[in-house]
């Protein structure tokens, strides 16, 4: 087993131990990246003299402190990738947009500078669709990412580099952005574990913006243990981001479920109503199969239709959007407005029609009285259940462009995802089989806001009895 | 007949302050025309006695008091994507023959 193929806990172990060093585990990380990546595309930036100063200073702090080194650093010397929305001080940030190309950030994001902090290494900034404006990284201005997979299937997106990076174990763990399904979604696709956590959980600050009001980071991840370990790092108030949240964070990475007994679990009726593939759908059922084996309780509930969820996704998304990328003027930072691409245009086109005089009310204050019906929609579900569950995309990774010419699919893809998301929930994503024709399905476990202990616990739980998490494409 | 016309394109371009191909407004007319459609389903529920959510976690007038935090870019750091700098400062169009 290489080391690039540890996860995070399996790696910190072999590091206090003294069984290799950063240097070794990061090189490992980096010739795989090397070797595999002209295929996949997964990277925009390769950050390989960074990595290995680095990996360094991790090794000296080791060998000086042992491992009360990793007391105050959880993650020291880790390999991990970063999605090219996060600044980066020094460091090239695209955002997957040609408009970007040549921008080096003069500050760093709270994320990327936390997880410095927590003493991890970034190998490199991934691809995703540009201004995270698709879900299948095929709206990149540089490449398409190639689903590990299939490489004639999309990795999904926006964060699909990320998720394409972490199956094919050219990192340790990647972080993502999720504004409507962009963490879940590739992760599904690409059969990780990823984590979008409650809004406001964890800092925005140099996170360049989709939509604010609903932009949450998250953690892509070999399994739900170390997606825990990295919320531990990410999540808090930050004095940065005046939405993030003062609420206590809570120690993700502790374990407290022993079995599921007395666990209630809703299954909403118009999730599984809608058209899901076959193979989803029968993988969807093995798995609430093996919740209720041990010991919860599933429940159908009436939730609301989704549909009304992914107009209110659309307006909202769009009016932000169109608001967030005014600042770009080509005059402080970034190439003039020309070069944007079709589908960023579209999308700003969209949101200055729905928030522009005469149409205002009509769309987007109508929008966000309907995400109010949601919210509250939401909230009595969780008076009758502890979680949500249902399948995270409707289904397996479609093929390199079928997207074309659909304006709304990535609703479509996302149709199970934008709900949790514009009531600003948690959710994760956690590997639960392969289809037929051997793509990754995923299942999603969602709570209510700052609950994500229980989804973590849930997820690993699962994943401590079974093994689709372990599985690999052979790249 | 689209629900978005050509001219509603071209004044929502001025506004977004975007340069159009002629292709391109042929198929934004026909993909937002097909979008505005799909979002109209919001009109199938009553809102009239909903309050409006803009912010999903209920955090309200959140200010730096005491944990402020100073963070800054020193004129050289604040300049380093410019275009085009002059004297120190950023090179912008006229504003004024718009």
């Amino acid at each position: 087993m290489g080391l690039n193929e540890l996860t995070i806990r399996q790696a910190t172990e072999g590091l206090k131990k003294r069984d290799f060093t950063s240097r070794e585990l990061v090189e490992e990380c980096l010739n795989h990246i090397e070797k595999i990546d002209p295929q996949i595309k997964a990277f925009i930036t390769v950050t390989t003299d960074y990595a290995l100063e680095a990996a360094n200073r991790a090794d000296s702090l080791i060998s000086s402190e042992g491992e009360k080194a990793f007391n105050k650093k959880p993650l020291l010397g880790i390999p991990y990738a970063s999605k090219d929305n996060f600044c980066t001080k020094g460091i090239r940030t695209t955002a997957g947009s040609k408009i970007l190309e040549d921008f080096v950030p003069p500050y760093e994001s709270t994320v990327t500078k936390k997880l410095e902090e927590a003493g991890s290494v970034l190998v490199g900034k991934t691809n995703m669709d540009a201004f995270a404006h698709g879900s299948s990284t095929e709206e990149s201005d540089f490449f398409t990412t190639k689903n590990p997979w299939d490489l004639q299937r999309v990795p999904g997106g926006s964060s699909g580099g990320s998720a394409a990076a972490v199956i094919s174990d050219m990192c340790i763990f990647a972080i993502g952005s999720e504004t409507g399904g962009s963490i879940r979604g590739p992760a599904s696709w690409c059969g990780v574990t990823g984590l979008k956590p409650t809004y406001g959980r964890v800092s925005r600050y140099g996170l360049i913006a989709m939509a604010s009001s609903t932009d949450s980071p998250g953690p892509i991840t070999k399994n739900a243990e170390d997606a825990a370990l990295v919320l531990s790092v990410l999540a808090g108030k930050d004095p940065l981001d005046a939405t993030s949240s003062p609420n206590d964070v809570k120690d993700f990475t502790a374990l407290s479920k022993e079995s599921l007994n007395g666990l209630r679990i809703g299954k909403p009726k118009s999730y599984f109503d809608l058209d899901i593939q076959l193979d989803v759908r029968k993988k969807m059922e093995d798995f609430l199969e093996f919740l209720e084996s041990q010991g919860a309780e599933i429940i159908d509930l009436d939730l609301m239709d989704p549909k009304y969820s992914i107009a209110v996704y659309t307006i909202l998304q769009r009016s932000e959007v169109s608001s967030n990328l005014a600042r770009f003027d080509g005059i402080r930072f970034g190439r003039d407005r020309d070069n944007f691409n079709f589908e960023n245009k579209k999308r700003m086109m969209l949101g200055a029609y729905t928030l522009s005089s005469g149409y205002y009310e009509a769309y987007y204050a109508r929008a966000q009285k309907v995400r109010t019906l949601i919210i509250r929609d939401f909230e009595e579900a969780f008076s009758k259940v502890d979680i949500l569950v249902g399948p995270s995309m409707p289904c397996v990774a479609p093929e390199l462009g079928e997207s074309k010419d659909q304006p709304m699919f990535g609703e479509m893809m996302d149709v199970l995802t934008e709900p949790s998301t514009i009531a600003g929930l948690c959710g994760i994503t956690v590997p639960v089989g392969l289809s037929g024709q051997g793509l990754p399905v995923g299942a999603q476990i969602i709570s209510d806001r700052f609950d994500e202990k229980i989804i973590l616990d849930i997820a690993r739980y699962y994943q401590e009895s079974t093994s689709f998490h372990q599985g690999r494409p052979s790249v | 007949m689209s629900t978005i016309s050509k001219s509603t394109v071209e004044h929502v371009a001025v506004l977004c302050s975007l340069t159009l191909s002629e292709k391109e407004k042929e198929r934004l007319e026909s993909m937002l025309s097909e979008t505005v459609d799909f979002i109209g389903v919001l009109e199938e529920l009553d809102t009239n006695s909903v309050p409006e959510t803009y912010q999903v976690i209920g955090t309200t007038n959140v200010f730096q008091k005491s944990d402020r935090v100073s963070v800054s870019l020193d004129r050289k750091e604040a300049l380093s994507n410019a275009a085009k700098i002059k004297n120190g400062k950023f090179v912008t169009g006229a504003v004024f023959d718009r």
